[in-house]
């Protein structure tokens, strides 16, 4: 870090932030019902692991992701782990995130979980936590990898200086991923479309990957397959789909009957085998709040191995000491909803206030399946430049693991912090900004 | 969906000793008030052969068609899915065929660990003060098994609740249901799914045809001893050889006999018959 | 990338005529801003009536104002920029950012042109993005029919403004004679006889100009 002081990277972030802008490195948000795009904002003191952090990092998602897609393979075909007792049935038959409809399909190559986003915060002892495992669609990647091409052309020196791994080869890796589970035909990117949050990501990948971006109306289900209709008439098969359309959305006849933005039978096209869905329906219930808890124990059961990787302290109501313990300790813990995301649904026991506290005790005596309770966490804040000097900021980490011909964890990751000097919240809809996160060569 | 079953023959004791061959015709329209397009459709109207019925022989067919494709779903149904595209302002599905049951009551099911969804309430038996107030006062005492437990919910809700055609839609709850005192066979087999999902027995909602019924009908299947058993809470009767069931499912929306999805406006009528009759010449080759 | 959607086809194209509109209008509204420096009021009536678009001014001022800048006026520059950017956004995979990025820039630079005592200045910057943008279609994008696509759009919107604008015969056979040799390697679905009915209308000695509007708003 001192070394970078030396360099003019820091100097240059306004022209990166400008370029950034240029080139449209935007997110989408909805304001009183409007939709307005906004600049994603830029740090450029990037995160920096050195090698041997990294291997350790990289060692414990790989096993952390490796179980979490034996266990969807196993929750919707033989559920050994529920014969086993090591999770409680009603975690999964619960879960918003388990589909009954993903019963027994047999997805290509057995993977659910091609692109995984796993949320880590190093503690103030240096110790990594996960904080959550994103498994449906989770997004980011894009933006470290467009700050890094332009904090290369703002700043050649310091990457001169400094031996950086390459983040930009993301869009190979991810192409690489889904052609291993490609059924035969083209890969597509398939949106919402423009007024989705992640829209520049979405035509971003598809841009640097160099396949088609599509939306529903370019897409259609015949005789057991896929189609890409072109424009002259033409009808091409699709064998893969990344699909940035959530499950609820993404075929009205077996999902949301009023979605506009599916494609009428994707998922029996899906069923039969005839196409690869990336990721997989049916990954909320390994995502779920409630199922972070059981992580560790998947990995012990799948695996036979010992968790690398640890979570946060977490505590389940479900579980009578559990809840003894969240019902002492309740002023020192930060309590979840499971079904909540992006931020919302999390409270702090301190920050209640009597009332809000009594409310809060009624409804997790009535409710203890819906909420974890979790040691607070203390962040290793990361420095951000704030006029002319430096503050510091809680941040976070999504690293992504792409799970392909093998496991591979992207030498990179999307480090985000919070805008606000007392938030511990880094979502980007709710006002972050973002970081490059560098792995060292050496 | 359904009628009320008026007079109907049915086995009270366990033991069956002759099979009936039933002729069954499943007649579904679907009537667009102005020409629709694009209309993608799913048809869950496909009876399937299991230890309790075999079905001999079925002729389906849907009109008018582009494409049409045949799967299984996770529940185990047969569906067929597939698109029309040019307009048209009717949509008709007629299944055909005979079946012949009385051999077992029962089916059998996996293993019991696998069985969990059918454990967990959904939005449409999530038991609210009403379902639980009849759970206590049904559920909380005995030492009976699962089957002579779930015959006893049978019997308790048979009591308290009576037959109204269309006094509750397709959207009632279980809860609410209960709460109005009266429904259709589709609340009759909600609420006595929530009852036994109360007493952690796993059960599952059916769809199929019954003798003397105009309509489709629906009932219960409670897991006892490693197999399924269908209940008929409408009825409240047992399950043996006048039923013929074409699908199951957690409830009533696993279990939608048409899906679609079409371009145009247009306000769509409904229309469904069903017969099911027992062959004369009982025991014939009718292949 | 070989296939493309129906969609997409349409995209290209209306991102060529948004872009030529955008151009060929800002440079004759800068003409117009030059003489009302001193002329103060009056002169945007026969502008309007020129551009073929409703004269919803009241004065000079909004003129000044609403023309290149209004958002709710469907017909100011603003409009067709935003409009070409709204087509563009949804092509990045097919153009590239680069390509982008000068559509991008563009609409910020007329952002900027609104708050400006001399926006003369960052008009200039904007004729320079969408030259820049048409340079960068020509010599970066490698699918052929996604080029000349986007260029049949800006030919076709050209040939349409000098309708209205009733530009001379030798500029006109010009553009006739470009979007001639260029439609056919498009893919695009066109009336062949529309390009030989534009071809005989810019050989006749007298050019209808309302015949050519005409023909060339159906050639799709």
């Amino acid at each position: 870090m001192d070394m970078m002081e030396s360099l003019d990277l820091f100097e240059r972030t306004d022209v990166v932030n400008s370029l950034l802008a240029r080139y449209g490195v935007k997110f989408g948000i909805y304001k009183n019902n409007t939709f307005h795009e906004q600049l994603f904002p830029f740090d450029a003191i990037p995160r920096i692991l050195s090698v041997q952090e990294f291997e350790y990092l990289e060692k414990g998602l790989r096993q952390r992701v490796d179980a979490l897609n034996l266990f969807l393979w196993d929750i919707y075909n033989k559920k050994h782990i529920l014969r086993d007792k090591v999770i409680p049935e009603e975690f999964i038959y619960a879960s918003s995130g388990y589909l009954a409809q993903c019963e027994g399909i047999q997805p290509p190559k057995a993977i659910y979980s091609h692109i995984s986003g796993i949320d880590l915060v190093q503690g103030k002892d240096s110790e990594w936590y996960i904080l959550e495992d994103n498994l449906r669609v989770p997004s980011g990647a894009s933006y470290p990898m467009i700050a890094r091409e332009l904090c290369r052309r703002s700043s050649p020196r310091t990457f001169q200086a400094i031996s950086v791994a390459d983040n930009r080869a993301y869009a190979d890796l991810l192409k690489r991923t889904l052609e291993h589970v490609n059924t035969g035909g083209l890969t597509v990117v398939y949106t919402p479309g423009r007024y989705n949050a992640a829209y520049f990501e979405h035509s971003y990948l598809a841009e640097k990957m160099r396949v088609p971006l599509v939306t529903c109306s370019d897409l259609e289900v015949e005789n057991d397959r896929l189609y890409f209709k072109d424009y002259s008439g033409k009808k091409e098969q699709v064998g893969a789909v990344y699909r940035r359309v959530s499950d609820d959305f993404l075929d009205p006849m077996n999902f949301r009957q009023d979605s506009l933005i599916g494609v009428p039978h994707i998922f029996d096209v899906y069923r039969k085998g005839n196409v690869a869905l990336v990721n997989a329906p049916g990954n909320g219930v390994a995502d779920d709040k409630g199922i972070y808890y059981f992580v560790p124990k998947m990995i012990e059961y799948y695996l036979e191995q010992e968790p690398i990787l640890h979570n946060a302290p977490t505590y389940l109501p479900y579980y009578r000491q559990d809840m003894e313990y969240v019902l002492e300790h309740f002023d020192s813990l930060v309590l979840k909803d499971v079904a909540e995301a992006g931020g919302y649904g999390v409270t702090f026991g301190s920050s209640m206030t009597a009332g809000q506290k009594e409310e809060f005790l009624r409804l997790i005596k009535s409710e203890p399946r819906r909420f974890i309770a979790q040691e607070v966490i203390d962040f290793c804040d990361l420095p951000i430049l704030e006029k002319g000097g430096k503050v510091d900021r809680k941040a976070d980490l999504r690293a992504f693991v792409l799970s392909g011909e093998e496991t591979v964890v992207w030498k990179s990751g999307l480090t985000r912090f919070s805008r606000n000097p007392d938030s511990f919240i880094v979502n980007s809809s709710q006002g972050g900004g973002f970081k490059d996160t560098w792995v060292l060569n050496q | 969906m359904t009628g009320r079953l008026r007079r109907v023959r049915v086995r009270y004791r366990k033991g069956m000793d002759t099979l009936k061959t039933l002729r069954f015709r499943y007649d579904l329209k679907i009537e667009f008030s102005a020409p629709v397009t694009h209309h993608s459709f799913t048809v869950k109207c496909v009876a399937q052969s299991d230890e309790r019925q075999q079905i001999l022989r079925q002729d389906v067919r849907i009109l008018p068609k582009e494409f049409l494709s045949q799967n299984q779903d996770s529940f185990g149904n047969s569906y067929i899915f597939g698109r029309t595209d040019p307009e048209h302002d009717l949509f008709h599905v007629t299944a055909e065929g005979l079946a012949r049951t009385g051999a077992v009551e029962s089916t059998a099911a996996g293993e019991g660990y696998q069985q969990g969804m059918y454990l967990a309430q959904t939005p449409l038996t999530w038991p609210g003060p009403n379902l639980r107030h009849l759970f206590d006062v049904l559920g909380r005492y005995g030492r009976d098994d699962t089957l002579e437990r779930s015959l006893r919910f049978q019997m308790g809700l048979r009591e308290r609740f009576s037959y109204e055609k269309g006094s509750t839609g397709i959207g009632t709850t279980a809860e609410e249901a209960l709460a109005q005192g009266h429904g259709v066979c589709q609340d009759y087999s909600h609420i006595l799914l929530s009852l036994c999902r109360q007493a952690g027995i796993p059960c599952r909602y059916v769809v199929g045809m019954l003798i003397g019924e105009g309509a489709s009908h629906a009932w219960v299947e409670v897991l006892h001893q490693g197999r399924w058993y269908g209940l008929d809470p409408t009825n409240a009767v047992r399950v043996t050889d006048s039923h013929i069931k074409i699908s199951h499912g957690r409830d009533y929306n696993d279990c939608l006999i048409n899906q679609g999805v079409f371009t145009g406006s247009a306000a769509q009528k409904q229309s469904v018959s069903v017969q099911v009759y027992e062959e004369q010449e009982k025991g014939s080759d009718v292949i | 990338m070989g296939v493309k959607s129906v969609e997409n086809m349409d995209r290209l194209f209306w991102l060529g005529r948004y872009s030529e509109r955008v151009y060929t209008t800002l440079k004759l509204y800068g003409q117009k801003f030059d003489s009302m420096i001193e002329e103060g009021t009056g002169g945007y009536d026969e502008f309007c009536r020129s551009l073929d678009i409703p004269n919803v001014y009241d004065s000079a001022a909004e003129f000044r104002r609403c023309y290149p800048f209004g958002a709710d006026d469907p017909n100011s520059i603003y409009s067709n920029l935003i409009r070409a950017y709204d087509n563009a956004i949804e092509l990045r995979e097919e153009i590239g950012s680069d390509t982008l990025s000068y559509i991008q820039m563009a609409v910020y630079e007329l952002k900027k042109a609104a708050g400006s005592n001399a926006p003369m200045i960052e008009f200039q910057a904007i004729l320079d993005d969408i030259l820049a943008f048409w340079g960068i279609v020509d010599d970066m994008i490698e699918d052929e029919s996604t080029r000349n696509i986007i260029k049949v759009g800006k030919r076709v919107e050209r040939i349409d403004l000098y309708g209205r604008l009733g530009v001379d015969r030798t500029a006109m056979a010009r553009e006739v004679h470009r979007l001639t040799g260029r439609i056919p390697r498009t893919g695009l679905r066109y009336q062949k006889q529309v390009v030989d009915r534009l071809n005989e209308l810019v050989e006749q000695p007298q050019l209808d100009y309302p015949a050519i509007v005409r023909e060339i708003e159906r050639i799709l």
